[in-house]
C-alpha cells in the first residue's frame, strides 16, 4: 500500500492498544485468580480507581467473572477483545488474512471460556493468539508506516497502563525507548510540546507524583487519533 | 473424496478462523453467521463444463450487448424484440445512464449467473445477476482449506485450480482502469459480503475503501490518503446503485461518493459493474435473454432458461391463470430468495391473494415451471442426505469473457425445500471441474 488513509492508520493504532490491554488484562486476571485461592482477595475496587473505570462489581468474585467476560460491561477483556477485532476486521488486506486470523481464534477462545469451567487454561491461549498475531502481523504488512503504528500502539497502551497501574514499572524506560523509536517511523503526527515533556521524563518518569502529566502526555502524543 | 469429508467439521473450523461469514439482519440487528461448508464438492465432468462455458460467455456477452443498446440506440426495443415497456419501466433501467457508454463498453465486468440441474442432467438458468453478484470468495477460500485437509484428494482427482480468481478479478479491474489504483467500495463492515469485499481486496491487491477514504474534484476521483491523495482509475463497487451518488441517485445516502457519476460520465473511472445493470438481471427481463442471444450474436443459446411465462401478455396471463397451484410465482420486485412462492404450498385464501395481485399488477410477476432439479448429497453426523443445490457460475469480462473454473453450489439446509439462499439458512459446496 502506497499511502493510508487517516482512518486505517487510526484502526491500526488502537488495534495495537486494544491488542496489548486485553495481553496486560489477562495477565493481571491470571495473578488475580491465583491470589483468590489462598491469598487475600483481589482489591478490585482500587484496580477500578486505577484504571479509572466505574465500579459495578458486587464482589470480588462478581469481578474475576464480570471484568473478564461480561459483554454488557464495556470496560471488560472480552470488551476489549471485541474492540479489538472491529479494528482488525476492517484491515484484513492490510494486515493478511494470516494476522486477522490469530485475533478471530482468540475472540472464538474467549467465547468459548465463558462458557468454560475452567477459563484460565483457555486465557492462556488467548495470549498465545495475541502474540501470534503480533509476530504474524510484523511479518506481513509490507508498509513500514503501518507496521509502526501499530506497534505505536502497542507501546501507548502498554505505557499508559503500566503509569495507571503501578505495573512492571522496572520496564517503562525500555518502553519509553521504543516508542522514541517506533515514532519516528509512522506517519502520525506529534504533539510537539507533549513529546518533549515526555522525553525529559523520561529517564526518570517518576508515576507516583508524575501520573496526571505522563498520561496526559501519552494519552496526547499522536494528534490524530 | 472420503478422506476429504472425514474432515468437514475441521475445515469448518478454519473457515471459523478465518472469519468466513456473512451478515443478516434480522428485526433491525446485524448478526454474523459462519456460511455452513459441505465438504463433498459438486463435481462436473469436463464435458459437460465445456458446454456450460460456452454457453454462459455467449449469455454474458449478449446480456452486455443488450446493455449498450438499451441505454444506446435501443435497437433491440425498436426491432419488437423487447416490449419497450419492459425496458423503460423496470426499476434497474436508470435514465441517467442514457448515452453513457462505459470504458471499453463493458456493462457487467463480474456476472453471477444462477443455474440447477434437472434430474435428467439438463442445466437450466434461474437467475442472472449483473449489480453486485457475491459468493466467489467462499470457494475460493474452502479449496484452500480442502487442499490442506487432503492433499491426496486433489493429487488423485484431476480437479482444475481455482485459486486464481484474484487475478481474474485483478485482470477485469485492469482492463477497464482509466489511470491510477483499483479499489474495492464496501458500504462498510455491517454489509451482509463484508468478509468478501476484504478478502477481495486482498486477493487483487486492490485497497479497501470506504464512502469517506473517496472523494471527487473536477471530475476525478481521488482516495484520501494520509499523505498524499491518490488518483482512482477502477472502483469495483459492493454498494447498490441507489447508494452510489447521493448527488445522482438517493439523495439520503451517507455511504456514496457525491459526483462520482460525474466523473465517470467524462470516462475518468471505471465503475464495476456499470450502474444501469438491473435494466438486464430484472427477473422479468430474463425471460428475453435466449432472444437477445439471437438477436445480437446471430446464435442458438446455448444455455437454456427454466420455461417462464410473462402475465405482461395476456396468453401467458391465461396460461398462469389456468395453472396457478402447479407454477412457482415470482416477484420480480424481490431478491435474494425472497419473494418466490411455491403456489401449491399456498393455502386457498393465500393463493387466491396472490392470484389477484398477479392479475392487478401483471408486469410485477412471472411464473415458472417447478423444475425438479436434482439433489446433491450433504455430510451429516448420521450420514449423507440429499438436498436440493443449485450453481452460481462467476463470468468475468476483461479483454475477453472467461468462466472462472469453479462456483458457489449453494445448498439448502432442509429437505425437500429448494430455496438455497444463504440469508435463508442454506449451506455451502465447492464446485470441482474435472481437467479431462
Amino acid at each position: 500500500m502506497d499511502s493510508s488513509a487517516l482512518n486505517k492508520l487510526s484502526r491500526l493504532f488502537w488495534l495495537g492498544r486494544y491488542v496489548e490491554r486485553t495481553l496486560i488484562e489477562i495477565d493481571i486476571m491470571q495473578q488475580a485468580y491465583d491470589q483468590s485461592i489462598d491469598g487475600p482477595a483481589f482489591d478490585y475496587v482500587r484496580f477500578c480507581e486505577e484504571l479509572e473505570i466505574p465500579n459495578v462489581y458486587e464482589s470480588a468474585d462478581d469481578f474475576l467473572e464480570k471484568f473478564l467476560f461480561s459483554r454488557k460491561d464495556p470496560f471488560s477483556v472480552i470488551s476489549n477483545l471485541n474492540y479489538a477485532y472491529d479494528n482488525a476486521i476492517v484491515l484484513r488486506e492490510s494486515i493478511s488474512s494470516a494476522a486477522l486470523s490469530y485475533i478471530q481464534i482468540a475472540v472464538n477462545i474467549m467465547e468459548a471460556a465463558a462458557k468454560n469451567v475452567a477459563p484460565m487454561l483457555s486465557l492462556q491461549s488467548i495470549t498465545d493468539m495475541l502474540y501470534a498475531f503480533r509476530s504474524c502481523s510484523d511479518d506481513s504488512i509490507p508498509e513500514m508506516g503501518n507496521r509502526y503504528t501499530l506497534k505505536c500502539g502497542y507501546s501507548i497502551e502498554r505505557i499508559d497502563m503500566y503509569i495507571r497501574l503501578n505495573y512492571h514499572l522496572e520496564h517503562l524506560g525500555q518502553e519509553f525507548s521504543r516508542l522514541n523509536y517506533r515514532m519516528q517511523c509512522t506517519p502520525l503526527r506529534r504533539d510537539g510540546e507533549k513529546l518533549m515533556l515526555l522525553l525529559g521524563l523520561a529517564p526518570n518518569p517518576d508515576p507516583t507524583n508524575n501520573r496526571m502529566i505522563l498520561l496526559d502526555c501519552v494519552e496526547g502524543l499522536f494528534v490524530d487519533v | 473424496m472420503e478422506s476429504l469429508v472425514s474432515h468437514t467439521a475441521r475445515i469448518n473450523d478454519q473457515l471459523a478462523r478465518y472469519g468466513v461469514k456473512f451478515g443478516i439482519y434480522k428485526n433491525g440487528v446485524f448478526n454474523e453467521r459462519l456460511f455452513p461448508f459441505d465438504a463433498i464438492a459438486r463435481v462436473i465432468p469436463a464435458d459437460e463444463w465445456q458446454v456450460l462455458e460456452r454457453g454462459l460467455i455467449q449469455r454474458v456477452d449478449a446480456l452486455n450487448a443488450f446493455l449498450k443498446d438499451v441505454y444506446g440506440p435501443q435497437e433491440i426495443i425498436h426491432d419488437n424484440v423487447v416490449p419497450e415497456d419492459f425496458v423503460l419501466s423496470s426499476p434497474g433501467y436508470l435514465a441517467s445512464c442514457i448515452g453513457l457508454t462505459p470504458p471499453k463498453g463493458i456493462y457487467s465486468h463480474i456476472s453471477g449467473i444462477d443455474l440447477v440441474q434437472s434430474r435428467d442432467g439438463d442445466w437450466f438458468v434461474l437467475e442472472d445477476n449483473l449489480r453486485v453478484p457475491s459468493g466467489a470468495s467462499y470457494p475460493l477460500i474452502a479449496r484452500t482449506l480442502c487442499r490442506r485437509c487432503s492433499p491426496d484428494t486433489y493429487r488423485t482427482n484431476d480437479i482444475v485450480d481455482n485459486r486464481g480468481y484474484g487475478s481474474m478479478l485483478r485482470e477485469v479491474m485492469d482492463n477497464v482502469n482509466c489511470g491510477g489504483i483499483n479499489v474495492i467500495f464496501t458500504p462498510g463492515r455491517y454489509n451482509a459480503a463484508y468478509f468478501e469485499h476484504s478478502f477481495l481486496a486482498e486477493q487483487t491487491g486492490a485497497l479497501l475503501a470506504e464512502a469517506g477514504d473517496l472523494y471527487v474534484e473536477d471530475e476525478y476521483v481521488y482516495y484520501r490518503g494520509f499523505e498524499k491523495d491518490q488518483r482512482v482509475g477502477a472502483i469495483y463497487r459492493r454498494i447498490s446503485d441507489e447508494y452510489l451518488d447521493p448527488t445522482t441517485f438517493l439523495p439520503e445516502s451517507v455511504i456514496g461518493i457525491p459526483n462520482l457519476m460525474s466523473a465517470y460520465r467524462a470516462g475518468n473511472v471505471a465503475i464495476i459493474n456499470a450502474p444501469g445493470n438491473g435494466a438486464a438481471d430484472d427477473k422479468g427481463i430474463y425471460y428475453f435473454v435466449p432472444k437477445m442471444v439471437e438477436y445480437y450474436l446471430g446464435e442458438k443459446p446455448l444455455l437454456q432458461n427454466a420455461p417462464t411465462y410473462l402475465p405482461f401478455y395476456p396468453d401467458d396471463l391465461s396460461y398462469v391463470m389456468d395453472n396457478f397451484e402447479r407454477l412457482v410465482i415470482k416477484d420480480t420486485a424481490e431478491a435474494g430468495g425472497y419473494g418466490v412462492v411455491f403456489a401449491a404450498n399456498l393455502d386457498d385464501e393465500a393463493r387466491e391473494e396472490l392470484r389477484q395481485k398477479v392479475l392487478n399488477s401483471p408486469r410485477r410477476w412471472i411464473a415458472q415451471e417447478i423444475i425438479d432439479f436434482t439433489e446433491l448429497p450433504v455430510h451429516l453426523a448420521e450420514g449423507d442426505v440429499p438436498r436440493k443445490a443449485d450453481l452460481r457460475a462467476f463470468v468475468l469480462t476483461g479483454h475477453e469473457t472467461k468462466v472462472w473454473p469453479s462456483g458457489l453450489t449453494r445448498y439448502s439446509r432442509e429437505a425437500g425445500n429448494a430455496i438455497v439462499n444463504s440469508s435463508q439458512g442454506g449451506g455451502f459446496k465447492d464446485t470441482w471441474i474435472l481437467a479431462h
